[in-house]
């Protein structure tokens, strides 16, 4: 008992998988039995994290030692704790599913061109891993810039993974992306450390106060985040680096990725910063995810690519996370973030079995034109449930994750009287039933002849279904995660609420 | 029914009505299963109906882990309809396993079918509106699966045009809910306060989908002709009194006089009622004449459901006879549309013993003294002397005229289905679950402690009478017609109002230059063609946004927007 | 207007002229060393604000945020120039033909 509340599991929860990214590396034979054990491991880890956070509330570890201002802190709190869990479980599941996915170190001499990609995905996928569970640990604002960068490098080398031409422009494209983003990130931490003399976000949050200064460097962070969320208009980079990579890595990037620098931005805007923000600023972010949605949408339902479509509709639906920011300035409270944060999350786990569903349904009919799929529901049934619970989740139908966080989205624009909102949220479903139901359609049609033989291996088609059927969970047992989220402070030590004028 | 049972039976029964069919599904994923499951499927309502049978009124489980706080358990609502929808699910199985192909499409026809039976029980004993609401959707959803069973042309067709039915149901209810007081935060269906014109009007609109309300009954043809014969069980017999009790549970009924909302009630549930009989008439297809029929029985139903309105202190009255009247209308029905099935397969050719049994049922919709039907309509009537007396004249002189139509609607469905009847091929026998049906039927009310008044009313000299001359008027009315030649007369086309307005949406299109849409069938698919004509404008947005330079000044705006914003 | 404000417009100035020239060229290699630019300039921005400092011994945090940095776009250039390379065919060893 006193070794899971001394112990410091937020440290090992970052160790690990970058530990077992380099053991990976050097060990290619054993990669994929490596990274499955690192990241059970590294699972462990973040339960017990989860269990000392249950005991004894919000944590927070001094990186060797040292106390801030000079040292660098760790904190967790449920909002953090429920991001490494899903990390946590979804890279599980995506993992399992990439051990059927990429060929055998021992098959390299086939000359498949998957052989350079499976060499490369198991470290690169572990150093992720790691990056994104520094992220959502660090409470210190140079230490989220090199975590971005962490990130962003093993992402966009993953993108690229295949080697094809598309995803190597791609690529470069989310690469320069990238750079934009975390170099304005830089510039606006700069402009703050010259002002104030800190880095750690709770003393950043009790000394900061507006001023030029301080909306400048807000202005470069949300503006460099934001370019790296993928918000309209700056999506553009996303549909095709999310269509081109191989399906593990678009499962990742879709899932667990673009939430990283949302997260970024939920917890500056208000945990550091709400004293700097104010009601036009939020409406704007708000804009944008309202043409976030209608924009993903319609370009979704247009596609004739499975995994353009798919990609689509992560625009559309990371734009109804930025819903939050004008439902919280204006009194939405728990009702609006958590139903922000518990969207991430839900659209975390659908998405990632959407992609993995196409990659079997790729690996399968040897492309994804979706007209030309009619009758794969019949070859590939289980694949088919999983996309359809998946849809049903991202629809926000019930009973499903993203049922809850669209039922308190809508409840906190009502309470607010934020009508706009409310058609927002609407429209926002309906346009989804139009691409959902498409990308679905093909399972219905009747194939009069089957032409898909490529075997799949089994435990392809049950991740994708795990991870769908967790979707579907988290929408009939919600009362848990709730609590966790609840139970969420702001780094200066009040709730995130209270901070909330 | 035994208040003895002990505290955890009821509770088991209760859990196990919604899960049996949902752990039957899931079990059809094992490959092994699936023949078993598939021929154990019509017990998964069994639970339900022992539930329905042994559980007390007023038993109640609390799941609170699940959704925002779930309760399940019966009221008097809730175990009204269990019965009839329990007994109609157990059919319809039934009827699902003779007809299996034992093909592949037979796994997914029956994890449809348990999923909807689930999600119907589910809704039943729902005593929160969250769960009811996703028990509902999941009955909705599952039952797309159902109705595109056949993959024929028509099939598709119901399925597209119930798909959007259903989505601008949820939409609607979805929106109601949030709207309506106390749904939100407290568990319990319990409206407390007042309630917007707006919700009312959502939640009559949502549920209509699925009870054939005026003018969004449209799919109700559409899906009862194309869906096999169990799935039409199913949706004729249970589902139909879903979409009831949603506006039992929603609708502010018996709260506080809505004298608007009462008429618009008592005028549409009048007009359905004799709309309903009017194109129904005009059918060749039996089944779609059922639909009509039902269209214009829920007339009858909306009719009482208006009292909740008009006069809210005799509320109680009112629902224990739409109570009784559903719960007998959709036995009726389902034996009714059984009987269809029986004579398609060709099991029952010739016989008579279904010849005369479909006249049960039959003639007990046209409320036939010493029938369910009619202690049903007695219990109907009983509710008009708590109108208001302008309103109770019109009444007295329309009811009647109803069940004169709803008879003649029901010897023009007995024509029909007999003269389809072929000469015996071989030896045939009549499937024993048909004929529990029918004894159930005809016995259930008068051991139901419910309809106990309208039972002994109905066995009055002068009811006895006031319920045989519309059947007797209706039987002479039916020979005039035929000798008239009523089978020339023309068909109205399945969906009556959908036609017109498919044609309209047509025409709409035809004025974008250059785009003719083909043939109705694939109506959604032009919707998605006329999005492409938009094609090349959408490119070059898109295209445009992906340009480096775009990018920039984006970039730039935005920074300063938000730097002068935070001003 | 001191030497550190002066030395921190001079950053700024460097991270938009970067910015400007990774939007507008054309050429990848351009791009990357247009990406090179920017960094410089925010690393210019964090040195001088190391000046700052009352005592007048410059502040350690900076330095260490810049050699930091430095780590960082070294790999963010070598990662841009692997990929690349792989975009222009031939360019690599592995490629025969």
């Amino acid at each position: 008992m006193s070794l899971i509340l001394t112990v410091p599991w937020m440290a090992w929860s970052i160790l690990l998988p970058l530990g077992g990214a380099v053991a990976t590396f050097l060990s290619r034979r054993y990669a994929s039995r490596l990274t499955l054990l690192f990241g059970m491991a590294t699972a462990v880890c973040v339960g017990a994290l989860g269990w000392q956070l249950a005991l004894k509330g919000p944590q927070r570890h001094h990186i060797g030692g040292w106390q801030v201002p000079v040292g660098i802190d760790l904190y967790a709190d449920g909002l953090a704790v429920l991001m490494l869990a899903v990390t946590a479980l979804v890279g599980l599941l995506i993992s399992f599913y990439a051990t059927a996915y990429f060929p055998k170190a021992g098959q390299e001499e086939t000359g498949d061109q998957n052989v350079a990609s499976s060499v490369y995905f198991w470290p690169l996928w572990l150093f992720l891993w790691g990056a994104l569970n520094a992220l959502f640990l660090s409470a210190d604002l140079f230490n989220i810039y090199v975590t971005l960068e962490l990130l962003g490098l093993s992402a966009v080398a993953l993108s690229g993974l295949s080697g094809k031409a598309e995803a190597l422009s791609a690529a470069m494209r989310y690469l320069f992306v990238s750079m934009i983003g975390s170099l304005s990130y830089l510039l606006g931490v700069a402009l703050l450390y010259n002002m104030y003399g800190v880095l750690d976000l709770g003393l950043l949050a009790s000394e900061v106060r507006p001023g030029p200064t301080s909306q400048a460097a807000l202005a470069l962070i949300t503006v460099g985040l934001a370019l790296k969320t993928a918000l309209f208009p700056f999506h553009f980079w996303l549909p095709p680096a999310h269509a081109n990579a191989p399906a593990p890595v678009s499962a990742l990037l879709s899932a667990l990725v673009v939430k990283a620098s949302f997260y970024l931005l939920l917890r500056l805007w208000l945990g550091v910063f709400p004293t700097v923000i104010n009601t036009t600023a939020v409406d704007l972010l708000g804009f944008l995810g309202a043409l976030a949605i209608i924009w993903g949408s319609i370009q979704a339902f247009r596609q004739r690519r499975l995994k353009l479509l798919v990609a689509y509709s992560t625009v559309a639906q990371l734009g109804y996370l930025f819903l939050v920011f004008p439902l919280v300035l204006r009194g939405g409270d728990f009702t609006a973030w958590g139903g922000s944060a518990y969207l991430a999350v839900s659209h975390a786990f659908a998405k990632a079995s959407i992609f993995l569903a196409s990659g079997i349904i790729m690996h399968v009919a040897g492309h994804d034109r979706i007209d030309e799929l009619a009758g794969i529901g019949q070859r590939l049934p289980v694949t088919m449930f999983a996309l359809a619970l998946a849809g049903v989740s991202l629809l926000g139908l019930p009973p499903s994750g993203g049922f809850i966080a669209k039922w308190m989205l809508l409840n906190a624009a009502l309470i607010t009287g934020q009508w706009w909102l409310v058609a927002v949220i609407i429209l926002g479903g309906l346009l989804a039933a139009g691409y959902v139901f498409r990308m679905l359609a093909h399972s219905f049609t009747p194939a009069t002849w089957i032409s898909f033989e490529q075997p799949v291996a089994r435990r392809m088609e049950w991740s994708a279904f795990a991870l769908a059927a967790v979707a579907i969970a988290l929408g009939l047992v919600a009362e848990p995660p709730l609590t966790l989220l609840q139970s969420s402070t702001s780094f200066a030590g009040p709730g995130l609420r209270e901070m909330i004028p | 029914m035994t208040a003895y049972a002990p505290e955890f039976v009821p509770a088991l029964l209760i859990i196990l009505s919604v899960c049996l069919p949902l752990l039957l599904a899931s079990a059809l994923l094992m490959p092994a299963w699936r023949s078993a499951v598939i021929r154990v499927s019509p017990l998964a309502s069994l639970p339900g109906l022992l539930c329905s049978l042994a559980v007390p009124n007023g038993s109640m489980i609390d799941v609170p882990w699940l959704l925002l706080k779930s309760r399940f358990g019966l009221d008097e609502a809730a175990s009204a309809l269990l019965f009839s929808t329990a007994l109609i699910w157990w059919v319809a199985g039934v009827s699902a396993r003779q007809t299996a192909r034992r093909d592949s499409l037979d796994t997914q026809f029956f994890a449809f079918f348990l999923l909807a039976m689930s999600g119907n029980f589910g809704l039943v004993l729902a005593q929160d509106a969250l769960s009811f609401y996703l028990f509902f959707a999941l009955m909705s959803l599952a039952t797309y699966g159902l109705i595109v069973h056949r993959r024929d042309e028509g099939a598709l067709w119901a399925g597209r045009v119930y798909i959007c039915l259903v989505v601008f149901g949820e939409v609607a209810l979805f929106a109601a809910m949030v709207m309506l007081p106390g749904t939100v935060d407290s568990p319990d269906l319990v409206l407390d306060g007042k309630t917007s014109d707006l919700a009312i009007a959502l939640v009559l609109v949502a549920f209509g989908v699925k009870a054939g309300l005026l003018p969004v009954h449209v799919s109700l043809p559409l899906i009862y002709r194309a869906g096999p014969t169990s799935a039409g069980i199913a949706l004729a017999g249970a589902m139909l009194n879903a979409g009831l009790l949603g506006w039992l549970r929603f609708l502010p009924l018996g709260q506080e006089q809505l004298m608007g909302w009462g008429e618009i009630c008592l005028l549409a549930g009048l007009f359905a009622a004799f709309y309903g009989v009017a194109v129904g008439l005009t059918q060749r297809n039996p089944r779609v004449l059922l639909a009509y029929s039902s269209i214009s029985q829920m007339g009858l139903m909306i009719i009482i459901i208006s009292a909740g309105f008009i006069s809210p202190d005799t509320w109680p009255l009112a629902q224990a006879a739409v109570l009784v009247y559903a719960a007998h209308h959709s036995l009726a029905k389902g034996a009714l549309f059984y009987g269809i099935g029986l004579s398609e397969q060709g099991t029952t050719a010739g016989h008579r013993l279904w010849k005369f049994g479909l006249l049960l049922p039959a003639l007990s919709l046209g409320g036939l003294p010493l029938t369910s039907g009619a202690v049903a309509k007695m219990a109907l009537k009983s509710t008009v002397h708590t109108f208001p007396p302008g309103l109770q004249i019109w009444l007295e002189f329309l009811l009647p005229l109803a069940a004169v139509a709803t008879t003649l609607l029901m010897i023009r469905y007995l024509s029909l289905v007999w003269s389809h009847d072929r000469q015996p091929e071989q030896k045939s026998s009549i499937p024993w679950s048909w004929i529990v049906m029918l004894l159930t039927m005809t016995l259930f009310i008068w051991f139901w402690p419910l309809a106990d008044g309208s039972a002994s009313a109905s066995l009055e000299p002068g009811m006895l009478w006031n319920a045989l001359w519309p059947v007797v008027l209706a039987a002479s009315m039916w020979r005039a017609l035929h000798g008239f030649g009523w089978n020339r007369v023309m068909e109205v086309p399945a969906g009556d109002l959908l036609v017109p307005v498919v044609r309209i949406w047509h025409r709409l299109l035809d004025l974008v230059p250059k785009f003719r849409a083909p043939d109705y069938t694939t109506a959604p698919r032009t919707l998605r063609r006329g999005l492409r004509r938009l094609d090349p404008l959408w490119d070059k947005l898109e295209q445009g946004m992906a340009d480096w330079i775009f990018v920039g000044i984006s970039y730039l705006a935005l920074v300063l927007v938000l730097f002068i914003l935070f001003m | 207007m001191s030497n550190a404000h002066l030395y921190m417009l001079g950053g700024v100035c460097l991270f938009t002229l970067g910015t400007y020239a990774l939007l507008t060229k054309t050429q990848l290699l351009r791009k990357i060393l247009a990406a090179n630019v920017m960094g410089s300039g925010v690393f210019l921005v964090l040195i001088a604000g190391a000046y700052r400092s009352p005592s007048g011994l410059p502040d350690p945090v900076p330095h260490a945020m810049v050699l930091t940095g430095i780590v960082v776009a070294i790999s963010m250039t070598a990662l841009a120039l692997v990929l690349l390379g792989r975009m222009v065919p031939g360019s690599r060893k592995g490629d025969k033909e």
